[in-house]
């Protein structure tokens, strides 16, 4: 593994950075307007406070990841507004609860002196109770803050940016500098925060106006710095809307995402890479037109969107699925891109030595023994229950893993038997066998671009995609993932290999 | 001035009473004391008047008119009300605690400022040292000063006192018992003072109702009540202060503990 430069990951700094900042303070500000005149009507109200409080608590176990997936369903959409009120949601225990307490702790004689000469409930609330309790609401602004900027960070699975782009994607391309330039980021941030809301509650609580608007100006400032890339970004281009780029979280989606971001911006276009999304939510997003574009495969839209549980020859899937894709979703499949990516089990070539393992025929009577690990999404697929089924799998023990530590799991003796990638460079790099899959259970991955409505109907850039159709065959992309996974080289070398290898077998 | 006539309070719904039918005239520039031990009802009588307290049944009227039928908010600032624990703001400064009232009422600020000064004057501490200072850096007397201060600055001629001395140590309350006496007969305050501090009570007050469980035992003058007490109760709770200083004296001429 090698350290790619730190610099190279901080010129993706200001982008990801704006929209951590952007969906930071919307849901930060949302969740002080929403909770505090909660927290007061709560003060008022005796009978909802048990309620209220405790249904707070509750949403505030949910743990960030799963809010974050659940909003999607819930709001039939990918991006910035699930990931929004996912992250108000999570301000809400915090202010609500330090609101509750700080005026529930104003001295007893303070409010009674209130009453007694003469104020009415607004004034007593607003000149009384409100200014004394400031100190512990503004405490539970900071630890809301605090949450908000470290969930924020998970929001990227859901397809909006953040400061965890840099923590996904490079674990899945084990770019440390990605990840330590994310966290370092995403920790800073966390405390200018935290620091700032506190100098602000100082100076106002002190009365120090002048402090205060120079604490605000200087605020502005800053959050004005760390918004202004978004402006760039979101600004009208030369063509029009920016093209969203789909890729799922693993190093060959990340490249291939690039490659074709990278082409469409050399025509002109702006792009925005949505990446590390999950399977099922970046189909979804596609036939929503949120997503403009990404590559999928065969195996996985036959038997997890269609739900088909026979298999047919490979060249006959791929028309049919392009005809289904077509009529039901209106989704546009311009062809394959020429290589296969299929699910394979492979073990240690020792393993495969010492039990004379050719197939996954010879696995099934010692499963037992084995454990295996395999990725987030594979034990929960139709095509594992068909393969446990046909092999008559039975092992030991199944362990869900991330991807790119699967392969260190398998070297280093902790699982078995692992769900490869066919294309994934590291087969060969960690002296690995790919088992045979002679009953045909795992159907064939190959790997198809797919535009989505709207985009399908802009023909210059089907035309620029449509280059890459049948470009990149076996050896290209496991290459490609090498150049990642094990050269240790970033995503943007791998994306201009394939860039060239397309472009010297068109001339 | 300040009338009760059969004021009755229950906190649970009838079944035990508070106070039950007091009936109490207050005359103007007189100073009242409600005298009697905890929980005697004393206090519950004396927030009726500004309607920190609902009665029950029953009606108080000032100055005429029924209370029940003015906004208790505007009632409230027209009566000063100081009690024991104080309860300045404490995030607002010394003036701007004395102020606080005369601000809601939407006086101007020159105005304010002025009777701000006036009334430090008045209580006793000096203006230009106390107005910035914050009610965290005064001692209790000071704070209770401000207290008075504060009740009266919007200029009430009716005060409400809830043991207002009671906190204080032994020597600031007998100077601050000496001068409010002083700008009570001053301004002709109409006070009604709620204590269980007997001696307090003989001293200050211009009349003295004794209160025993939610009703008025007695009422009249203090020489009247402690000469001609109408019941044995009165008689014991007014003879107190007397008793112990009887013992005072006994133990500062040297006699033995156990004679007593």
């Amino acid at each position: 593994m090698t350290y790619s430069s730190i610099s190279e990951q901080l010129g993706l700094l200001p982008g990801y950075l704006g929209n951590h900042l952007l969906l930071t303070l919307i849901a930060l500000i949302a969740g002080i307007v929403i909770c505090v005149p909660c927290g007061v009507m709560v003060t008022r109200i005796k009978s909802l406070q048990w309620p209220t409080l405790t249904i707070a608590g509750i949403l505030q176990t949910i743990p960030g990841i799963a809010l974050l997936a659940i909003m999607v369903p819930l709001l039939g959409r990918i991006g910035f507004l699930p990931a929004l009120i996912a992250l108000i949601v999570y301000s809400v225990l915090p202010i609500l609860r330090n609101t509750v307490t700080g005026i529930l702790g104003v001295e007893k004689s303070v409010l009674e002196a209130a009453r007694g000469i003469g104020m009415t409930d607004m004034q007593s609330l607003f000149k009384v109770e409100l200014p004394l309790s400031l100190p512990v609401i503004v405490a539970g602004i900071r630890t809301a803050a605090v949450w908000v900027v470290g969930t924020a960070t998970l929001a990227t699975p859901v397809g909006a940016t953040s400061l965890g782009n840099y923590v996904f994607s490079g674990l899945q391309t084990q770019n440390i500098s990605a990840i330590i330039v994310g966290c370092v980021a995403a920790a800073l941030l966390a405390i200018v925060l935290d620091q700032t809301i506190r100098l602000t509650e100082k100076t106002v609580s002190r009365r120090n106006f002048k402090l205060a608007a120079l604490t605000a100006t200087i605020l502005l400032i800053l959050f004005a710095i760390g918004l202004a890339p978004l402006a760039r970004h979101r600004g009208i281009g030369e063509t029009g809307k920016t093209i969203a780029i789909g890729s799922k979280p693993f190093t060959e989606q990340y490249i291939l995402a690039r490659l074709i971001a990278d082409n469409l911006s050399r025509n002109g276009f702006n792009t925005d890479i949505r990446s590390g999304m999950g399977s099922i939510i970046l189909f979804e997003a596609l036939a929503n037109n949120e997503v403009d574009c990404y590559v999928d495969y065969t195996g996985t839209i036959w038997t997890n969107v269609m739900k088909k549980d026979h298999l047919p020859p490979r060249s006959r899937i791929l028309m049919e699925m392009t005809a289904w894709l077509k009529k039901e979703c209106e989704i546009l499949c311009p062809g394959a891109l020429g290589f296969e990516n299929t699910y394979a089990l492979a073990v240690r070539k020792e393993t495969a030595d010492r039990y004379n393992l050719n197939t996954i025929d010879d696995l099934s009577r010692l499963s037992n023994e084995f454990s295996m690990g395999s990725d987030y999404e594979f034990f929960s697929r139709p095509e594992w229950k068909e393969l446990k089924d046909k092999y008559n799998l039975n092992f030991k023990e199944l362990i869900t893993l991330d991807p790119t530590l699967m392969y260190s799991a398998i070297a280093q003796k902790q699982v078995d038997v692992i769900s490869a990638y066919s294309t994934d460079g590291r087969i060969l790099d960690f002296d690995l066998m790919v088992l045979d899959d002679t009953k045909q259970a795992l159907p064939p991955y190959d790997a198809v671009l797919l535009l989505s409505e709207r985009a399908s109907k802009n023909s210059s850039l089907v035309r620029i995609l449509n280059d890459l159709v049948g470009g990149i065959d076996d050896d290209a992309m496991r290459n490609a993932n090498k150049i990642v996974d094990v050269d240790g080289q970033s995503v943007d070398s791998a994306a201009i290999y394939l860039k060239s290898l397309i472009d010297s077998s068109g001339d | 001035m300040i009338a009760l006539e059969k004021v009755s309070k229950s906190f649970d719904n009838g079944l035990t009473y508070a106070v039950r039918e007091i009936d109490l005239d207050v005359r103007p520039g007189e100073l009242l004391v409600l005298l009697g031990e905890s929980g005697c009802g004393k206090t519950t009588t004396l927030k009726t008047i500004n309607r920190l307290i609902e009665p029950t049944s029953g009606q108080v009227i000032i100055n005429g008119e029924d209370t029940a039928r003015i906004d208790p908010v505007k009632l409230r600032r027209s009566i000063g009300y100081v009690f024991q624990e104080i309860g300045l703001f404490p995030h607002i400064n010394i003036a701007g605690n004395i102020g606080m009232v005369p601000r809601l009422l939407g006086w101007p600020d020159e105005k304010i400022r002025y009777r701000t000064i006036e009334l430090l004057i008045l209580v006793g501490l000096k203006p230009d040292e106390f107005k910035n200072r914050m009610p965290e850096e005064l001692s209790g007397g000071q704070k209770q000063r401000i207290g008075v201060a504060r009740a009266l600055a919007a200029g009430a001629k009716i005060m409400l006192m809830d043991e207002p001395f009671g906190a204080l140590d032994p020597i600031t309350r007998t100077n601050l018992i000496e001068e409010f006496a002083k700008i009570q007969k001053e301004l002709e305050l109409t006070v009604v003072m709620v204590t269980h501090d007997v001696l307090e009570a003989l001293i200050l007050a211009d009349r003295i109702a004794v209160m025993r469980s939610g009703e008025i035992l007695a009422l009249g003058k203090p020489a009247e009540l402690v000469s001609n007490p109408p019941h044995p109760y009165v008689s014991e709770l007014l003879n107190t202060p007397r008793r112990q200083t009887e013992k005072v004296n006994r133990i500062i001429r040297g006699e033995n503990r156990s004679d007593l």
